[in-house]
């Protein structure tokens, strides 16, 4: 996976293992809950912006990688 | 390997004569270094070369695909099959022109035939009426389903192990090549350089021999997870075409990179090719970063899919650690390729929402997450307000009943005050009563008195007082002094 892949893969493991965290509190912190809150909504919004419609980008690929970036 | 070029005036056989020498000089360094192929020398870098025909190092230089490296390696070898074509023509003209009659050695006369030969590049199409694959080459015998022609053919080793067809008798052909003659024996014989299968019978007993060997050997059952959030892919298909643009269109816009390696998908350059580019995307993988390759064709019949069909493409397919997808567009029989890759969705739109779907997770379970999330917290949320609700509750509960405690100690309290009060104060009445009887200013204001002798000392006996002696009496009211006159 591309680190890029990697990075969306922990955001959403991390998000996912934030809404567990609240199943499995017995007791209540709500401040802690709260900063767990923010964290969550700072991934979602990252991911979100991952979603948002960026151009996919193309290209051919002549010769090799080596030959190209010498510049032949 | 000769390095001259076939005596010809002709440019374009000139040309063909160059890219099947550059092609022998590649394959056969490629053997003996044990390198890959293309990695030595591409086919269209063989074929740039072939239309610049360079001259000295500096046109070869300046050649696409031609680093110093290569320039340095394969320099001098390739400027003899460029250059050395021309000098042999003259030469042999020279040679020609001032014998007027030549008289050839044998071996110079079969050259010399060969050399005529050599330009003939030909396909022919028959049936394998034999065949034998021996360690220093396959021996062929063609012959026509009607006619009764009989060709003798010769594979070169290297070539047939670059063919990834399995060859039985009765399969119908279409070989390319040229003729020669076998200088040893004398014998005529057609130097096969490419083969294809023809024929839906040949090609049917093919792909069922190859499938039947590959599934033997586990080949189909390997099948690796397509990674989660695909977002560089490589290419393998024909830049031409719509399977590139249908598989483009398809994609969702996440954002994703492609890389084409344009190759041919049918033809018998197409084999090479599509190898060719699986080896160079993974041995470039690394800097690319891929996740995923794709490797795509339009539907068609069993001989337009050969290539998919065919024991090098196979493998190259299994050799590849990168995960495949093989879209190879198919009616009845999968081709082999698609059934050793990865996954194998049968069009280039499958393929393209299969990379979409990499994106599930993110795109359908994000909203839900997000929900979930805010959910939990509200509902610990509430839960909070009612726990403290409930706790506040408990506090009133318990102040109310201190206070219903209170106020019943403070009754009861009291209620002992009083009765202690009030037997305090008929003790106070009784001593008062008592106190009053006992007060000796009652008795003098009855009339009694009370009399003292000079040191104020109660006078109760009369033998207490002396004849002469002064007494006091102390009356209700007032006091009077006397003199004891008598006492008796």
């Amino acid at each position: 996976m591309t680190k890029e892949g990697k990075k969306v893969k922990e955001s959403l493991d991390k998000l996912e293992s934030i809404v567990e965290w609240f199943d499995k509190q017995e007791d209540i912190d709500l401040e802690e809950g709260l900063e767990k809150v923010k964290a969550g909504a700072e991934i979602v919004k990252d991911l979100k912006s991952k979603l948002k419609g960026i151009e996919n980008k193309f290209k051919e690929i002549k010769g090799d990688l080596d030959e190209e970036e010498n510049g032949q | 390997m000769a390095n001259t070029l076939p005596l010809s005036e002709n440019f374009d056989d000139k040309k063909e004569g160059v890219i099947r020498y550059l092609t022998d000089l590649r394959n056969e360094l490629a053997e003996k270094s044990g390198q890959e192929r293309y990695k030595i020398l591409q086919n269209k870098t063989i074929d740039y070369i072939a239309d610049a025909m360079p001259q000295t190092l500096e046109e070869l230089a300046a050649i696409k695909g031609i680093g110093p490296k290569k320039l340095k390696e394969l320099g001098s070898a390739i400027l003899a099959i460029t250059t050395g074509g021309e000098a042999n023509v003259k030469e042999k003209v020279i040679q020609v022109s001032e014998s007027g009659e030549r008289v050839f050695s044998v071996s110079e006369f079969l050259d010399h035939i060969n050399d005529i030969l050599y330009p003939q590049n030909v396909v022919v199409q028959g049936e394998i009426s034999s065949v034998n694959v021996h360690p220093s080459g396959v021996y062929l015998t063609l012959k026509d389903k009607k006619d009764e022609g009989i060709l003798d053919c010769y594979i070169r080793p290297h070539i047939y192990s670059y063919l990834g067809v399995e060859l039985e008798d009765g399969m119908e052909v279409k070989i390319g090549g040229f003729p020669s003659v076998y200088k040893r024996s004398g014998r005529f014989r057609f130097m096969v350089q490419t083969l294809e299968l023809t024929g839906e019978g040949s090609l049917k007993k093919a792909y069922e021999l190859l499938k039947k060997k590959l599934e033997l050997e586990g080949l189909f059952v390997r099948k690796r997870p397509i990674p989660e959030f695909i977002k560089r892919i490589g290419i393998i298909t024909s830049r031409q075409g719509a399977v590139i643009e249908d598989f483009k269109n398809n994609l969702e816009r996440l954002g994703f990179e492609l890389f084409l390696k344009d190759v041919r998908v049918e033809g018998v350059r197409a084999v090479d090719d599509i190898t060719e580019a699986l080896q160079w995307f993974n041995s470039n993988a690394d800097k690319l970063d891929l996740d995923v390759l794709v490797i795509m064709r339009g539907g068609g019949s069993l001989e337009d899919l050969q290539a998919f069909n065919n024991e090098l493409v196979a493998r190259a397919v299994f050799a590849s650690y990168i995960p495949t997808i093989c879209a190879i567009g198919h009616h009845k029989d999968a081709p082999i390729a698609s059934l050793v890759g990865d996954e194998a969705p049968s069009t280039p739109t499958g393929a393209a929402m299969r990379v979409n779907q990499s994106w599930d997770r993110l795109v359908k379970d994000l909203p839900i997450l997000k929900r979930e999330m805010v959910y939990a917290y509200e509902s610990k949320l509430v839960a909070a307000y009612s726990r403290i609700e409930s706790l506040r509750e408990k506090m009133i509960n318990y102040f109310r009943r201190a206070f219903v405690k209170f106020e019943s100690l403070k009754s009861a309290l009291l209620e002992v005050f009083e009765r202690e009060l009030a037997r305090v104060v008929e003790r106070v009445g009784t001593i008062e009563k008592y106190l009053a009887s006992v007060n000796p200013e009652r008795n003098l204001k009855l009339g009694y008195s009370i009399v003292t002798d000079n040191s104020g000392k109660v006078i109760k006996d009369s033998s207490q007082v002396k004849i002469g002696e002064d007494i006091k009496t102390k009356l209700y009211k007032g006091e009077v002094v006397s003199k004891v006159k008598e006492a008796k």
